[in-house]
């Protein structure tokens, strides 16, 4: 498996990085020569290199004036998972395996672009077996998509460990991927999402279809909740699946506006398929 | 009147089975991330348990229906117009003998079944298929008294009793033992309508006074009357006659008479000297007990079995719709 290469997707960010370590990213680190900061004095930045004859000739009193950059930084990208028992669910497609996917894209994009990845993962308790601290390790995609793909789900456990995994993450601001059907309690996912307030959140949603919309129009069927076990009656009749595809969509605007209070970026909705260009679309503010 | 009863006891605990259905959750599902995302539907709700109710249901009248449930035996009550007749017939070899008035034809010979017996079971005969309504009993006697056909509407079994009389009568006459018999057949029986003794006999025996004073006390306890048909021997003695003084016991007839008198109850006395007589004795002991009767009449138990192997079917069949309307697979144009 050495040889799969994940998908690559491509974010931007819209906040400057404390990083250390070169990069991607703007930061608010002096040096360099990719963006222009302003100008400074020749005494104060000695370079002969930035000296500015025409900012020189500008100033009053004449001085040498040099002109500064910010330097390009390193960000650490973050995979955060949810490994509740829903996460099992295989609808259209297998949302675990999704999981993996989208974690090894997320990793092989982060390295792509030079930053660290580290990969978290929760359901009532923390998942060290699924968690990978943050570094630029070569490799890591294909590692996590492997382990990922392996491990198992444990059966009726939710993801009430999810704002505990927040503390776990790098004091420095980070791109953090949360990725998880958003079946959590409200509380539980406006907690996570508190915790991790510094951070630059990405929620990916997975709903397949077949939760709600890709089903047997006619018909009676009774569904087991993963979580908790519960079972509930479903008549499928035309009205009840209007009722559900609503159910969801309302559940859906109530998600996008938790994040718009939370000043969180718009979630990323995953269906069928994860399609790597979408997101890069996504994160770029293009969708 | 009814009550109720099951044959067996064992299949009711099969009922207990109906927990499964009630609140098993081994029935298929759909797993799904979360329900509470999913909107409450109570038609929805409501399928599901007629679901378990219909499963319960089907267990539970089942294990019942192979109880063996049924209704207790139903007496029906029926009003009947005329008597509880109870016929003790005197078989002793006496009755064979001729009436006084014999009948005689145009040579002179006398009839071949001119027998008091062969008078009294034609007359019988008449009676019982004239009584529709009527409950009749047989008790024959002579040294000792016999069940014929115990009291009932039941006349062919009766009338086949009076038929096998033919067969010559034999023995002494012993009317207490036979009226005693014949008592003891309303004993137990409701008292629905007039109780009649009758008795057909062509003499007596001496009671004694033991004897005398057990009939008393059993026709009071029963209510019966006593009707006697007295078939006159063509040297009896006629009822009606006092013997002389001091021959009384020559004379049983007059004394059983005179006893039955004594009874307590209504008591009538026929005296018949020839068939003709006995058929008018007949009729007016006929006119004389058409009153309404209640009587009640054993109807076979009602097997409910079949309404419970109903009310399971019907279960079963709405489970079964239930099972048809159920989606194989959940996702829609799955293969």
């Amino acid at each position: 498996m050495s040889h799969f290469i994940p998908q690559e997707f491509h974010y931007r960010l819209n906040w400057r990085t404390h990083g250390v370590r070169p990069g991607a990213h703007a930061s608010k680190t002096l040096g360099g020569n990719a963006d222009f900061r302003g100008f400074s004095h020749f005494l104060s930045h000695p370079d002969p290199k930035r000296i500015d004859v025409r900012r020189s000739l500008m100033v009053v009193p004449k001085t040498l004036m040099v002109r500064t950059f910010y330097e390009r930084n390193a960000i650490t990208v973050y995979a955060m998972i949810d490994a509740s028992s829903s996460m099992a669910f295989a609808g259209d497609a297998d949302k675990w395996k999704m999981v993996a996917e989208i974690a090894s894209a997320i990793a092989w994009s982060s390295a792509r672009q030079g930053d660290a990845f580290g990969l978290l993962t929760a359901d009532d308790a923390l998942r060290p077996d699924l968690s990978e601290s943050a570094s630029s390790r070569r490799g890591v995609a294909q590692q996590i998509y492997q382990t990922i793909h392996s491990a198992t789900l444990k059966s009726q456990t939710s993801a009430s460990a999810l704002p505990q995994l927040a503390a776990q993450l790098s004091n420095k601001k980070s791109l953090v991927f949360l990725i998880s059907d958003f079946h959590i309690e409200i509380e539980t996912l406006k907690t996570t999402l508190q915790a991790m307030a510094i951070h630059d959140v990405v929620p990916v949603v997975l709903w397949d279809d077949a939760e709600y919309e890709n089903i047997p129009e006619w018909g009676w069927a009774r569904v087991r909740d993963l979580e908790t076990g519960a079972d509930a009656s479903l008549f499928l009749r035309p009205q009840l699946l209007q009722k559900m595809t609503d159910s969801y969509l309302l559940k859906r605007n109530t998600l996008i506006q938790l994040c718009r209070k939370l000043g969180i970026r718009k979630p990323f909705f995953v269906g069928k398929y994860f399609n790597a260009t979408q997101l890069s679309q996504h994160l770029l503010g293009l969708s | 009147m009814s009550d109720f009863g099951v044959d067996a006891t064992w299949p009711l605990f099969l009922m207990l089975l109906a927990w499964l259905p009630l609140f098993g959750k081994s029935y298929q599902v759909f797993p799904h991330p979360s329900i509470s995302s999913l909107p409450a539907d109570t038609l929805s709700i409501y399928l599901h348990k007629t679901w378990r109710g219909l499963g319960a249901i089907a267990i539970i009248s089942t294990a019942f229906a192979m109880a063996g449930p049924y209704w207790g035996e139903l007496n029906i009550e029926r009003l009947g117009r005329g008597a509880h007749v109870m016929i003790v017939l005197d078989r002793s070899a006496s009755m064979n003998d001729d009436f006084t008035d014999r009948p005689t034809s145009h040579d002179g010979a006398s009839k071949p079944d001119a027998s008091k017996m062969a008078a009294a079971r034609r007359v019988l005969d008449a009676f019982i298929k004239q009584s529709r309504e009527d409950l009749i009993g047989m008790v024959s006697f002579s040294t000792s008294p016999i069940l014929v056909a115990p009291l009932s509407g039941d006349r062919e079994a009766v009338q086949a009793a009076l038929n096998a009389t033919e067969a010559g009568g034999m023995g002494f006459t012993a009317v207490a033992r036979g009226l005693g018999m014949g008592l003891d057949y309303f004993e137990g029986k409701p008292m629905t309508g007039s109780r009649v003794i009758l008795l057909v006999s062509d003499g007596a025996a001496h009671l004694d006074v033991k004897t005398r004073e057990l009939l008393r006390n059993m026709f009071q306890r029963q209510q019966a009357s006593l009707y006697w048909i007295y078939l006159r021997s063509k040297n009896g003695a006629s009822l009606s006659d006092r013997p002389p003084e001091g021959e009384e016991q020559a004379y049983p007839e007059y004394e059983l008479h005179a006893y039955f008198q004594t009874l307590g109850m209504p008591y009538q006395a026929y005296e018949a000297e020839n068939p003709q007589a006995v058929q008018s004795a007949m009729k007016t002991i006929a006119r004389l007990k058409n009153k309404p009767v209640y009587y009640k009449q054993a109807a076979p138990r009602h097997d409910l079995s079949n309404i419970f192997y109903g009310i399971a079917l019907i279960s079963v069949l709405g489970l079964l719709v239930l099972a048809l309307m159920e989606v194989k697979k959940w996702r829609y144009g799955s293969e």
